[in-house]
């Protein structure tokens, strides 16, 4: 594979992640009885004409290390997007996938980061729940996510782990549910609430690629569970199947209403626990089989 | 027992006390009671089963050289009024009936505040209405004090008052509160174990206004109006039904039925809008689209009653200003019969969400003894279990002709306060429905009407937050003293008790599920909570400190 | 029956599909008022008397009567204006009627001001001018009797009558 095609690869997320955004809006809204962004080029691209807007706006910097915080935390999205592209392309190299699952925490570490950098009590609030959601699914995440990708294991066992994936990508997205750490009229816009301008559109974009690498994996692993993930055939179709899991996961989001911090994570993490205990059952089923 | 003994009941008792029974009529008993005895009396008509409805100060100079508060109860199972008057000279002190009756001690700062009466008990407490930099010895209800007074504004007397911890600030700008009101919630972790709170950014001095020149019988109404912004029909309404009494006005039937109607009308889009925001509070976009979808309708139908989506402006002492024609009243009932279907099929989708049913039930939980101390009205009193609605038990306009049901649920938590949201709406369309068919021939207004002097009365109306109290002192051209009493005015004591450990994330729930109406009420204090529970009506502002002990 | 309960937030979806979507594309496509509603007022210069009688029942004092010189001056701000139509309930000559309109916003404060203005008539007596011409014009139509001392502003005719009354009693001025 030559270089322009791998760069052209890379650059996908970085231009269709907001695109992506403006469609999940207008589908939202048609649910919710609305027209939402008007017109042609507004159904595709609001997200993008908000960034630039914000982007424009002048620059309010509460404290100056916020400003690195955020900067670096797109950095670090940006850093996993990439890796995410160039698994896609060589599936096989067993090393980017190591890198992948490093780089998801470090950029999820980041965002947390950012949250509770602030002095706000609304900002420090939302970050504490923020971590209470994190930590219910991101572990679980992380390392159902590599026996996936590294091991093949009979199909009952790959389908429980999909659903631990598929969950925990619903979650890290922050969609309702789950976006107790945003809330936008209990605690304010909570983690968001002291950025403005340029650092919220920083923030923001950060968001949008994050959720392009959440359900780009979902797509992947989605391919491995059918079994034809590896070839380049796949993924095309992971690239093609993206959009599609991005809506479905907006869809979702609009049957539901915020959680609450004692409610949502604990339910998470009994869920959790749930399909692993399965999955130890499945183990021990499969192997006395054997 | 029927209405005759309870008055002769009423009769004997002030006779008891060393009282007289100044005036009677079919809605009201206006009694004067010596001021030392009043707390016994007080005591024994709150042990009867009387709500506290409002009290009301009033400089009375200008009569009879003294000044008067008047304490407003209500004999709901009997469907009438018990107005207790005391006096005092300038100067000289009148008595609390707070320890009694814990209700009573906002309307009695306010009666502090605005008219620097000296009432025994409260010296202590700050400022409940007037500003902080506002100066010390100008009272502004007081005659002398003109309508259009403007103190010079001292910048410095600001935050004296507030506390020395600092907590979660909510408001005076809030994406919940739709009006500027301060709440400051303490918390530990994630459950609220205090609450500090002061209102009143947005008072208007309406009361003022309307004694002033600027303003006559006519012309009032409309004022009345832009009390509420949701709820302004409401209060016109009562001004009206007000002066009506106190001046024996016999009003059209037909014009007490379209009353009745758009005051139904306006609880229904009421209702939705708070179901709407309620929806919103808790994250479900989707639920807050769909029901105001489901409330245009609705709206669209009051502008084709009156005239105007909201503020509708049809309320004239004596009567209403537009009909409802035959054209009308068919395009109501389709509406209306859509509206039901509608928000039918909407409601069973919106209860079955999980995250609203599980963050609704059992946070906010207001005790039923609770609520009867502190007289809370409208949906909180009915959510409650206290059966509590104007409609029922003081009828007014036409809804003795109409049948409905109240209904109450005794859990008294954020679900049942919103439960009997959703049962009132159908309840609504249906009485709405009922009083068109039944919509009686004539004329819609009085063509003349005299309004004597110095005569007394109270009305009351139903609105979608409670029970909304007026009471009027009449006067030459103009009232000589209008209270206003805002339903959220009697519920925001609630609120102490119903933050008491609710989760943050409820909490702004719990604040919104008395649906307040902050610049109709305008009227704020501090309530500080005690975890324990300890002295629950204990002064309101003297919690955090018997709680640090 | 628990998975029917579970199933029911889809049911949202069902909900969407049936309605469709119901934002109006406002300012384009019909109107969305109804036939009672009330916007802002109107005054007919031509059938106005410039007696005031709007003024006095207008509850935010959106109408407003001035003296100029010699001229009297109605004032209608439509930034006070409620848009209750008492005015239009009240006026005697009919002058006032309530439009549909609603979209009445405007850069600059006197954008929103009307002014009718009314010139005076002078009393035929004295010569200082006291009512509207247009109101003696229009009283005189409907009372022809007042004729006679339409013209005349309250004082002269004050002073006209206790002359009067003191002729018929004798006395000698």
């Amino acid at each position: 594979m030559d270089y322009t095609s791998l760069a052209l690869i890379t650059a996908i997320p970085f231009l269709v992640a907001p695109i992506y955004d403006s469609i999940e809006r207008k589908v939202k809204a048609a649910i919710q009885s609305r027209i939402g962004p008007l017109g042609l080029a507004r159904s595709f691209l609001q997200s993008w004409f908000d960034l630039i807007k914000l982007f424009s706006k002048e620059l309010v910097l509460t404290s100056y290390g916020m400003a690195l915080i955020t900067i670096l935390e797109l950095l670090f999205v940006s850093i996993t997007v990439v890796i995410l592209q160039i698994f896609l392309i060589t599936p096989q190299l067993e090393w980017v996938i190591a890198l992948l699952i490093t780089f998801l925490s470090i950029s999820s570490a980041f965002s947390l980061i950012r949250a509770i950098s602030l002095d706000n009590p609304f900002s420090s609030i939302g970050a504490f729940r923020e971590f209470y959601v994190t930590l219910a699914v991101e572990g679980f995440f992380l390392s159902s996510l590599a026996i996936m990708l590294l091991v093949e294991e009979p199909i009952i066992i790959k389908m429980l782990l999909f659903c631990i994936a598929a969950l925990s990508c619903y979650v890290l997205s922050g969609r309702t549910p789950f976006d107790i750490a945003e809330a936008e009229p209990e605690i304010a816009s909570g983690v968001y609430i002291e950025l403005s301008g340029p650092l919220l559109a920083t923030t923001s974009y950060s968001l949008h690629i994050r959720r392009y690498v959440l359900a780009e994996i979902l797509s992947y692993t989605l391919l491995k569970l059918i079994g034809i993930a590896g070839t380049g055939f796949a993924s095309l179709i992971t690239l093609l199947l993206t959009p599609i899991t991005w809506i479905v996961l907006g869809v979702v989001s609009v049957m539901l209403g915020r959680t609450r911090v004692d409610v949502g994570p604990i339910t998470l993490l009994k869920v959790m626990l749930i399909l692993i205990f399965l999955m130890f059952v499945a183990m021990i089923f499969v192997v006395r089989l054997v | 027992m029927s209405m005759k003994d309870v008055v002769k009941e009423i009769e004997g008792k002030v006779v008891e006390f060393g009282g007289v029974v100044e005036t009677i009529t079919d809605t009201a008993v206006f009694v004067e009671i010596p001021k030392e005895r009043v707390k016994e009396f007080a005591k024994w008509l709150y042990n009867a089963g009387a709500f506290l409805k409002t009290c009301a100060g009033v400089d009375e100079r200008s009569i009879n050289s003294r000044f008067a508060v008047y304490h407003i109860f209500g004999l709901d199972e009997k469907g009438i009024d018990v107005v207790l008057r005391i006096s005092s000279l300038e100067g000289e002190a009148l008595p609390s009936i707070a320890s009694e009756v814990p209700a009573a001690e906002w309307c009695e700062l306010e009666a502090r505040d605005m008219l620097g009466l000296h009432i025994l008990g409260h010296e202590s407490k700050p400022r409940l209405v007037l500003p902080q930099d506002w100066p010390n010895a100008v009272y502004p209800l007081r005659k002398d004090v003109p309508y259009d007074y403007r103190p010079p504004s001292s910048v410095e007397n600001f935050g004296k008052e507030l506390p020395s911890e600092v907590g979660l600030p909510v408001g005076p700008y809030h994406p919940i509160l739709h009006e500027p009101e301060y709440f400051e919630l303490y918390v530990e972790g994630e459950r609220v174990v205090d609450v500090f709170y002061r209102g009143f950014h947005v008072h208007r001095g309406i009361e003022k206004l309307a004694e002033s020149p600027r303003f006559t019988y006519k012309t009032i109404p409309f004022l009345a109006e832009r009390i509420c912004g949701i709820c302004g029909f409401v209060h016109s309404s009562c001004y009206v039904l007000t002066v009506e009494r106190a001046a024996k006005i016999e009003v059209p039937e037909r014009a007490q039925f379209i009353r009745s109607i758009v005051l139904e009308i306006e609880r229904i889009h009421s209702h939705l809008l708070w179901l709407g925001v309620a929806a919103h509070i808790l994250g479900y976009d989707a639920g807050f689209m769909h029901i105001w979808r489901i409330r245009e309708p609705i709206m669209v139908l009051a502008e084709l009653l009156t005239g105007s989506r909201k503020t509708y402006g049809i309320n004239i002492v004596g009567g209403v200003r537009r009909d409802i024609d035959e054209s009308k009243k068919k395009k109501a009932l389709d509406v209306l019969r859509n509206v039901r279907e509608e928000f039918k099929r909407f409601v069973e989708v919106f209860t079955s969400v999980p995250e609203i049913v599980k963050r609704a039930t059992g946070t906010g939980v207001l005790p039923k003894d609770d609520a009867r101390a502190l007289s809370v009205v409208g949906p909180t009193a009915r959510g409650s279990g206290l059966r509590r609605d104007v409609r029922k038990d003081y009828p007014y306009f036409a809804y003795r002709l109409a049948s409905f049901k109240v209904p109450v649920y005794s859990e008294g938590d954020n679900l049942a306060r919103l439960l009997v949201r959703v049962d009132e709406v159908f309840e609504s369309i249906s009485i709405v429905e009922q009083l068109l068919d039944a919509l009686p021939r004539g004329s819609i207004a009085v063509e003349s009407y005299e309004i004597p002097s110095f005569r007394k009365a109270v009305g009351a109306v139903e609105a979608p937050r409670g029970e909304d109290v007026h009471f009027i002192i009449t006067g030459h051209g103009r009232p000589y003293r209008w209270r206003v009493r805002a339903p959220t005015y009697q519920n925001i004591p609630a609120l102490k008790i119903m933050l008491r450990n609710t989760p943050l994330a409820d909490a702004f729930l719990t604040i919104a599920s008395i649906d307040p109406c902050f610049s109709c009420t305008d009227r704020a204090v501090v309530i500080r909570d005690v975890r324990s529970g300890f002295r629950r009506f204990a002064s309101l502002f003297e919690g955090r400190r018997y709680a640090n002990k | 029956m628990q998975i029917s309960r579970i199933a029911s937030p889809l049911k949202l979806l069902t909900i969407a599909l049936k309605v469709g979507r119901v934002t109006k594309k406002y300012p384009f496509g019909p109107p969305l008022l109804t036939e009672s509603f009330r916007g802002a007022i109107s005054i007919d210069p031509a059938k106005c008397w410039g007696c005031g009688a709007c003024t006095l029942v207008c509850p935010p004092n959106a109408l407003t009567m001035r003296l100029e010189g010699e001229k009297i001056v109605l004032e209608y701000f439509k930034g006070r204006c409620i848009f209750c139509g008492m005015c239009a309930d009240t006026c005697p000559a009919n002058a006032i009627i309530v439009t549909k309109e609603f979209e009445l916003a405007a850069t600059s404060v006197e954008d929103l001001k009307e002014d009718v203005i009314h010139k005076m008539s002078k009393c035929a007596i004295c010569g200082k001018p006291f009512v509207a011409t247009a109101e003696i014009r229009d009283v005189m139509k409907m009372q022809p009797i007042t004729e006679e001392y339409a013209n005349i502003c309250p004082e002269c005719r004050k002073k006209r009558a206790v002359k009067a009354f003191g002729m018929r009693f004798g006395a000698s001025t």
